[in-house]
This record gives structure tokens, C-alpha cells and sequence, in this order.
């Protein structure tokens, strides 16, 4: 299936959108993942990843827009494209009076192709292997989340999509399924991971995008997002007034009072034109200290703003 | 469509739930052959003795009871298999094969498994498809096996009481399986389209038992009033089924004079049957085709 793949990207949504009455819960969603990368979807609950991920696959019918997996339009050649894709869904569900092996099984004789010859390698490869004479329903969350992995791999897909693959698994296990989707990637198939491990994301992600109110809000490479929300604390007297010419410099977003001093969210690179400022006015300050932001700090930020913000007229 | 059609099978074969039906199917052919033998026999004894309590002679007096009884013990032999060895499996397959549909359609829903089968890339057509194609190989399997139960308990019970076990006729019994499975389908179909449009078994079991029940009570009751009720009554399915399979006696035991006269005959019962099993697979498509899987 890999071999099959001639265009770098696997997946795209184009202008995707998804209504439940007067809910909008995807808003004209534009997505690409290419081939050999790994792209996080990322969102607080209820943002609208899981519809997304519902509409490429289609289970869920989009109100408009497209999404295409491997250049097949998945409204018009569904089982086509998703010969190439495999999908480990939020919740894994199988069924709990066949074992872990079976249920593996039964999926690879619905896939075809060489996929029955698959079972042995990925319930070794996904650490199954012990248990996998045990009935599903008396597996553990991680166990769980493992076997819905394996089953994605199943058709040696060009595209994975891979919702929470972290929930319930304990720290190592968590590790491993992050060793695992760098290993897919490079392995050339493009990886969708849908999280709300910012962490994981950070550690995994070549890409991501931050999706709230079904619209994406930010889009790029993890340094391209954390970039611009870098912080600077400072220690300075007179700090009400320093507020007050920090605030006009260009690129400073916000000025807040901490218990130290000061804390500036401002764009990148901007430590010396904030000391110009402070100097400009007669105020020195004892420490500009700049802080890199992780992930998680812009991810709140993004989604509190976003939260916060009036709706749109 | 073979994929999914071997995929169904190799769940179905893999889950107790058909194995425990077939079982009790038969199980319940040869148990209540016997039942019947000893507890009329028994009867039978017991009047022939003059022992008899008040309440078991008849009103026509204790010769004419004992002339009935012993027409009723002779239903067992191999010669009536197609009437009460068929009837008893039209009878107890229904309400069994109403649970196993709902139940086959409806968990699929209630483990979330559809959403799994479908993302790996099934079509909800061929999900479709292939439950009501592995459940009409069900039904048949469960149909064959229950008669061929009740014909060994036939044999059995006959040659346990001494009675003649010759006469059977194959054809004869063919022929009131065939459409006694007929009869099945517009119950399995209607079951699945409940558990489908419900998404739970339970919904699915509960309606189709309670239509299955009321239906063919309520239309006796009906008919036994006025015999004009019988035009709307046969437009349904319960009057259609006992037309096709020609049991002498209704689940709900209300085959009066009245309703036995106005059955529609076989071939518009097996008409009428054959559209409700199309609307009732047109709606489960439509619902299918139109629904959103939501993936919490």
C-alpha cells in the first residue's frame, strides 16, 4: 500500500463542514498531511476533532467540503481510500467475546489482501502477544488502546489516524506509542494524531494544528507556534509605570503584574527593544529574563483567547 | 462482499449466543416430545383406570375423552412430524429468532463496533447486507437442526410407546419447513430494523416480541367480533404467517372458527409477507445510509 502512494500528500480536507442543526461543529476546515509526518490535531473537548476525523472517514456526513485520502474523494470512493488508511478511534471498540487475537483476526479477513499475515507480527510488535488468548472485555484501558492500533496497521496503510492513541497507557507505554508514530512516519505513511497530551504532541508532532469552535486558530510547525508566544519576565521599580511603556512597544502583546515584577508576552527576539524602552524612560531594570514558551503554555493561551473572544457579528 | 459475509461468520461461530439457540432448539424439540408423550399418557392412564379427577373427563364423558387423548398421543409419531414437530419449531423459533436478530444488529451498535467496521472500510451497505445474509443462514440453520430434532424425537417417543413409526414423508416435512422459514424472514427483518433504528437490542427485542404477540392476539380478538376485520387483518403479518405455515394453533391460541375461515390464502400471505420484508429493509437502509456514526 505504501509503495502506492505517489503524491507527498495522503490526506486533505478542503473547506470541510459539519452542522448539527445550529451547532457548527467543524467551520470550513482546511487540512494536509503529508506523506513521512506526523500532524497533531489539537483542541479542547468539544472543538470539533472528532467529528473532523469522523467526517474523513466517513461516518460522519460533511454539510460541505471534501476530504480526500490518497487523491480519492472519500464522499465518492470511500472503500477505495480507505483500503490505504487505517483509524484508531477515540473510544476502541471491539468485540468483548472474541479474544485479542481474534478480533484482529476478524478485522484482517475483512481487510484481505495480506493482512491476515499481519496478526502474528503487530500483536508482538504492539506487546499483545502475552494476552492474546484473553477476551477483549478483560483487557485493560492500555491493553485496549494497544489492540486499536494494531488494528490501524492491519491494511499497512499509507494514512494513520491515531485519536488519544495515549490514553490509559502509564508512562513507558505512553513512550513506546510515541517511538511507535515516529516510526510510522518514518516509514513514509503520514500520521494524523488527534491529543490532548500537549506534551506527546510536542515530543511527536512535525506539525500542528490548533482547531477551537470547529476553526482552526493556529497552524505550523511546533517552533513556528511556540515562536510567538515567547514571555519575558522582568524586575524593575516602578513597575505600574513600566507597564505603561512596555505596552507601546511594537510587538508586545500583553503586560502583566506578578508578584516579581513584570510578565511581557510579546513576539520573539524583542529583550533589547524592551530594555531600550525601560531605558528610554529612565527605569532600569534589574533582570529581563526571556522565556520560550512550551506548547501547552500557547495552546491555553490560544484557546482561552479564542474562548474569551466577542462572537463574530 | 465475500469478506465481510466471512468476517460475519467468523464471529457468529465464535459467540455463545447461536450456539446456546441451536442448542436449545434441539433440546426443546426432544424435551417436549417427550413431555407430551408422558403427560398425556399419563392422562390417558389415568382415566382408563377410572381414577380420573372430575375436572379431566370432558363435558362428552370419559369414552370420548379417551378417544381425544389418544388422538392427540398419535401426533407424535413420524407420520405428523410436518404438523406438530414444524409447529413447534415455527412457534419457539420465532420468539427466539426475534432475540438473536435484534440482538445481532443491535450490539454492534451498543459495543461501538460499527464504527470500528465501518472505519476499516466496510460500506454500510455491505454491513448491512451481510447481517441480514448471516442472520437468513441462521434462521436456516435453526430450522433445519430444530426439525431434525424433532423428527429423531418423533422416531424416539414412537418407538418408546410401541406406536407404528412408519409414514413419515419427507416431502411433506420439506414443505411445512420451507415455509415455516419463510415465515421467519419479515420477523427477522422487522427485529433488525428496530435494534438498527433504536440502536439497542433491547428496544429491538422488546418491539418485535410485543408486535409478534399483540398483533396476532389483537386480530383474533377482532375477527371473532366480525369476520369484516379480516380485510385489514390480513394486510398484516401475523394472519399472513399462519396462513403460509398452517398452524393449527396461533401463539396467542386465538384461532377461532371465525379467524381460521378468513385466512388469506398461501400464495398472497407469502406475497404480503415478501413486501413487509422489503419496506422493512428499505427503512434499515435508509436509516443507515442517512445516520451519522458519532464516535463518543
Amino acid at each position: 500500500m505504501l509503495g502506492d502512494v505517489t503524491d507527498d500528500v495522503v490526506l486533505r480536507t478542503s473547506g470541510l463542514v459539519k452542522r448539527f442543526g445550529e451547532l457548527v461543529a467543524v467551520d470550513h476546515l482546511d487540512l494536509e498531511v503529508k506523506r513521512g509526518e506526523v500532524v497533531g490535531l489539537l483542541g479542547p473537548n468539544g472543538a470539533g476533532k472528532s467529528t473532523t476525523i469522523g467526517m474523513i472517514l466517513g461516518l460522519v456526513t460533511p454539510t460541505a467540503g471534501r476530504a480526500d485520502v490518497l487523491g480519492m474523494d472519500i464522499a465518492t470512493h470511500r472503500e477505495e481510500a480507505l483500503a490505504g488508511l487505517g483509524a484508531m478511534l477515540e473510544v476502541t471498540s471491539f468485540y468483548p467475546y472474541l479474544t485479542g487475537r481474534e478480533n484482529l483476526t476478524a478485522l484482517a479477513i475483512l481487510r484481505g489482501g495480506g493482512a491476515r499475515a499481519r496478526v502474528d507480527p503487530l500483536l508482538k510488535r504492539l506487546g499483545l502477544a502475552d494476552r492474546e488468548k484473553a477476551k477483549f472485555r478483560t483487557y485493560s484501558l492500555g491493553m485496549r488502546q494497544r489492540l486499536g492500533i494494531a488494528s490501524t496497521l492491519l491494511a499497512d496503510p499509507a494514512v494513520v489516524i491515531l485519536d488519544e492513541p495515549g490514553n490509559g497507557l502509564d508512562p513507558a507505554g505512553q513512550r513506546e506509542i510515541r517511538e511507535l508514530t515516529k516510526e510510522l512516519a518514518r516509514e513514509g505513511r503520514g500520521v494524523l494524531l488527534a491529543s490532548h497530551l500537549l506534551h506527546e504532541v510536542e515530543l511527536v508532532c512535525d506539525r500542528v494544528v490548533v482547531i477551537q469552535k470547529g476553526r482552526i486558530i493556529a497552524a505550523g510547525t511546533i517552533a513556528e507556534i511556540t515562536r510567538g508566544g515567547s514571555s519575558y519576565e522582568i524586575v524593575v521599580p516602578e513597575p505600574a509605570r513600566a507597564a505603561e511603556v512596555l505596552r507601546r512597544v511594537e510587538g508586545v502583546r500583553e503586560v502583566r503584574a506578578t508578584e516579581q515584577g513584570l510578565e511581557v508576552i510579546a513576539g520573539p527576539d524583542l529583550g533589547h527593544a524592551l530594555n531600550r524602552a525601560l531605558v528610554g524612560a529612565g527605569l532600569y531594570a534589574s533582570a529581563i529574563v526571556p522565556r520560550q514558551s512550551s506548547l501547552e503554555d500557547v495552546f491555553l493561551e490560544l484557546t482561552e483567547k479564542e474562548t474569551n473572544a466577542p462572537p463574530a457579528a | 462482499m465475500l469478506r465481510p459475509l466471512r468476517n460475519e461468520l467468523y464471529r457468529m461461530t465464535r459467540r455463545w449466543m447461536p450456539r446456546v439457540l441451536l442448542a436449545t432448539i434441539a433440546g426443546a424439540g426432544i424435551v417436549l416430545y417427550e413431555l407430551i408423550y408422558y403427560s398425556v399418557n399419563a392422562q390417558l392412564t389415568l382415566l382408563r383406570s377410572g381414577n380420573a379427577p372430575a375436572n379431566l373427563v370432558g363435558p362428552a364423558g370419559a369414552e370420548a375423552t379417551i378417544k381425544q387423548f389418544e388422538e392427540t398421543l398419535l401426533q407424535v409419531r413420524p407420520a405428523h412430524v410436518q404438523e406438530l414437530g414444524v409447529g413447534l419449531v415455527a412457534g419457539l423459533g420465532s420468539v427466539m429468532l426475534i432475540v438473536f436478530a435484534a440482538s445481532h444488529m443491535g450490539t454492534e451498535f451498543g459495543w461501538g463496533t460499527l464504527r470500528t467496521q465501518l472505519a476499516s472500510g466496510l460500506s454500510r451497505r455491505a454491513f448491512l447486507a451481510t447481517k441480514l445474509g448471516s442472520l437468513a443462514l441462521f434462521a436456516l440453520a435453526f430450522t433445519v437442526l430444530g426439525i431434525l430434532a424433532t423428527v429423531a424425537a418423533s422416531f424416539l417417543v414412537s418407538t418408546q410407546a410401541g406406536y407404528d413409526t412408519g409414514g413419515f414423508d419427507l416431502a411433506k416435512v420439506v414443505s411445512a419447513g420451507w415455509r415455516t422459514g419463510y415465515s421467519f424472514i419479515p420477523y427477522l427483518a422487522l427485529a433488525s430494523l428496530i435494534a438498527l433504528w433504536s440502536r439497542s437490542s433491547g428496544a429491538g427485542i422488546a418491539a418485535g416480541l410485543v408486535i409478534y404477540f399483540a398483533e396476532s392476539l389483537v386480530t383474533g380478538l377482532l375477527i371473532s367480533f366480525n369476520r369484516d376485520f379480516a380485510t385489514i387483518a390480513n394486510l398484516g403479518l401475523a394472519r399472513n404467517v399462519q396462513s403460509l405455515s398452517r398452524i393449527s394453533v396461533t401463539v396467542a391460541g386465538t384461532n377461532s372458527s371465525n379467524s381460521a375461515a378468513t385466512l388469506p390464502d398461501p400464495t398472497q400471505a407469502a406475497v404480503v409477507l415478501a413486501v413487509w420484508t422489503v419496506v422493512f429493509i428499505a427503512l434499515a437502509v435508509w436509516r443507515l445510509r442517512t445516520r451519522d456514526i458519532t464516535l463518543a
